[in-house]
């Protein structure tokens, strides 16, 4: 059993203890008796105080005694719990496509977690997961793992685990690598006020080499003499195949299946309101200034900004794979379709799908940040911190408040003559 | 015993009119006779056969009471005087307040109270004397002096269905007792009309008549509970005292002092006060009653 306030039932003992010393001095009223020659006792005070050697009226005693300490219990939010373990872990596994071996990663939370743990996995978004032995499934997605959605998850999960446990230990089996990280991480992880386990798994690594690109536009197109000088361009059947007009349903169909990036790049794209002009587009850690052309794209998850914040292109999953939309208009004249920048760009949005191009490692002061000191943190401060109730409180409210009822009742059958 | 009326049942009393069956009560000094010759001095002389002395004939006497034979003898005239005899009404003021029902649940005061009268009654009646009674409770009971057969049970029937309690002044009963030269008053003289209920004593002292006083007293008045109590006057709700350790002496000393107190008025008044306590034998406390009144007589006559 642990105590939600136990300084509440050190009231109600103190209160017990304040009723006991009443009690040895004794300070009564005496029972009243008709005594027709009552005239001829002295006019004293009707009560007096006298230090009794053993507890005065024994039976009341103990029931306000008995009624304090019920009190100060109720109050005090006891939880009595079947099993309370020594330690309750939180193991936080990524599943993101950040992760080179996610089967490796499940097995080492696996091994990490035992009865009456909790496994939060997550990539976009977190899900905490009661542990079982089949619990732990690789699942090899390619959507970018969000750090701070399972710092949430699994500090809520290890205050709901505190009542249960002496302490709770979070633990991150991840690469913590730079797409999972946010500006949030950090906040969310002051909220913790223990360490981290940190089991920093490899990360997956995007081979440049193998990178094939297919465009289907016209022989003049400048993308195509892009992809050409960068020495990607490949058979129809490549990874990441890019359409110059709007993509078909046969397009969207064979990268479900097979897994690849379909990026809808139109040539002709009208421009957006902002109209177009030279500009910066930023996609990771690349950077390409040219006099683009700014189109409207349709809604998803940006994964290239124009200077001024604005979507240049976004991406969206689409079955195994993924789709791209770029708005950026590659100008017709000139060599900027042939600029070093270009090429890095084009590699950029051509990446696999989960913004690979982010895997790079967080640095290792913000991950010392998120470990952080210390270890597991005490479950009672994790229950305290907590709007907990407990379910007994009413109970011993109520059992308290009949006591004093009795009381109340014995007292005067004891006045009574 | 001359009554041999019947005795209310929940009133036994049988066993104490045995004990006192024979027992005298007489008059504690002469009495002015009034009504029927009875058995009790008189200071009246006259015509019965019981001779007492010799007189002078004055002018005025009576003739007929002159001693004819003795004349003829010496040629001097002497009146043969004879002692009287009267009867001596009784009348018993019987307090009936609150105080005299104590303790609870047996009412001791009040039961002695009761058979002390019916048996003092018995001795009355059985000496020829009328017996009445006058109840001074929450309402005044009146049973005048009589001495007819079921007198007693008449007063064993009036007191038996006395409930005790209220305060009403004994006073009042006291002047609303049918004038009789012996007053018989029982009670434990708590009421707060000590000093007017003296004074009415008085009054019927001065009239010649006798008044008796028996002062009923409780057990438990003298030696109360050793625990601590909370003392409630029964009269008078308002008077609360704790009686403990503390103030036990105090009380058994004021009490002391005042039933000292008490005796020396109502004697010095030339009344007879007679205290009697609960558990005391009522048959035995009629009789110590009936001795100290035959002494009292004999007293008197000697004087």
């Amino acid at each position: 059993m642990t105590l939600l306030a136990p300084l509440w039932l050190g009231v109600g003992i103190a209160a017990a203890l304040g009723v006991l010393a009443l009690h040895l001095i004794a300070r009564m009223r005496p029972a009243p008796m008709l005594l027709p020659t009552a005239r001829f006792v002295p006019d004293l005070p009707a009560r007096a105080a006298s230090r009794a050697p053993r507890p005065t009226d024994v039976p009341l005693l103990l029931l306000r005694a008995a009624a304090a300490i019920l009190l100060g219990l109720a109050f005090a939010g006891p939880l009595v719990t079947s099993s309370r373990t020594p330690l309750a872990r939180v193991v936080m596994l990524d599943r993101s496509g950040a992760v080179a071996d996610p089967e490796s990663a499940a097995t080492l939370a696996a091994s990490l977690l035992r009865e009456g743990d909790v496994l939060v996995a997550f990539d976009t978004v977190a899900q905490a997961v009661a542990w079982r032995a089949d619990a732990v499934v690789p699942d090899a997605r390619q959507a970018p793992g969000d750090l701070a959605a399972a710092l949430v998850v699994a500090i809520a999960t290890a205050r709901d685990l505190a009542p249960r446990a002496d302490s709770v230990e979070l633990v991150l089996v991840s690469p913590v690598d730079q797409a999972a990280w946010s500006a949030a991480v950090l906040p969310v992880r002051a909220e913790w006020t223990g360490g981290i386990r940190l089991e920093r798994v490899a990360a997956a690594v995007v081979d440049s080499a193998v990178l094939q690109i297919f465009v289907d536009g016209a022989a003049d197109d400048p993308l195509r003499a892009t992809v050409a000088l960068l020495g990607a361009a490949g058979p129809a059947s490549s990874g990441v195949w890019v359409s110059r007009d709007s993509a078909t349903g046969a397009d969207s169909a064979r990268v479900s299946e097979s897994g690849g990036v379909l990026v809808v790049w139109p040539r002709d794209a009208a421009a957006d309101s902002s109209g177009s002009g030279a500009g910066a587009v930023i996609a990771g850690d690349v950077v390409a200034v040219a006099p683009w052309t700014r189109a409207a794209l349709p809604a998803g998850r940006a994964i290239a900004r124009w200077v001024d914040g604005g979507p240049a292109a976004t991406e969206a999953a689409l079955g195994r794979g993924c789709v791209r939309h770029v708005g950026i208009g590659i100008p017709e004249a000139g060599d900027a379709a042939l600029a070093p920048a270009t090429l890095r760009l084009v590699r950029a949005l051509a990446a696999a799908c989960g913004d690979p191009g982010r895997t790079a490692p967080v640095h290792d002061s913000l991950v010392r940040h998120l470990v952080g000191a210390g270890g597991a943190v005490p479950g009672r401060r994790l229950v305290r911190a907590g709007p907990a109730t407990s379910p007994a409180t009413p109970w011993l409210l109520a059992a308290g408040i009949v006591l004093l009822l009795v009381e109340i009742v014995v007292r005067d059958r004891r006045l009574a003559p | 015993m001359r009554d041999s009326g019947a005795v209310p049942t929940h009133l036994p009393l049988g066993a104490l009119l045995d004990a006192v069956r024979g027992v005298t009560w007489p008059a504690r000094r002469p009495v002015h006779r009034r009504g029927a010759p009875g058995t009790h001095v008189s200071r009246l002389t006259g015509a019965s056969p019981e001779f007492t002395a010799y007189r002078p004939y004055r002018q005025g006497d009576d003739p007929r009471r002159l001693d004819w034979k003795l004349l003829a003898r010496t040629d001097r005239a002497f009146l043969r005087i004879t002692s009287d005899r009267a009867t001596v009404g009784t009348v018993f003021v019987v307090d009936a307040s609150a105080s005299m029902a104590f303790p609870e649940p047996g009412r001791d005061k009040w039961a002695l109270a009761v058979r002390i009268a019916v048996g003092l009654a018995a001795v009355a009646l059985a000496s020829g004397d009328p017996v009445g009674l006058v109840i001074s409770g929450e309402r005044v009971r009146l049973a005048p002096p009589r001495t007819r057969r079921g007198t007693v049970g008449e007063l064993a029937r009036l007191l038996g269905e006395t409930e005790p309690g209220g305060a009403a002044a004994l006073t009042d009963a006291v002047d609303r007792a049918p004038h009789v030269p012996r007053v018989v008053l029982v009670s434990d003289f708590l009421g707060a009309d000590g000093q007017t209920l003296l004074r009415a004593a008085r009054a019927r002292l001065a009239a010649g008549d006798d008044v008796q006083a028996v002062h009923v007293v409780a057990r438990e008045e003298l030696d109360p509970p050793e625990r601590a109590v909370l003392a409630v006057d029964p009269e008078r709700p308002t008077v609360e005292r704790a009686l403990g350790e503390e103030t036990r002496a105090g009380y058994l000393a004021a009490f002391g002092v005042w039933r000292e107190q008490l005796a020396r008025d109502w004697r010095a008044a030339g009344a007879a006060l007679h205290p009697v306590v609960t558990g005391e034998d009522p048959a035995t406390a009629v009789r110590r009653i009936a001795h100290a009144a035959l002494e009292a007589g004999v007293e008197a006559v000697r004087a």
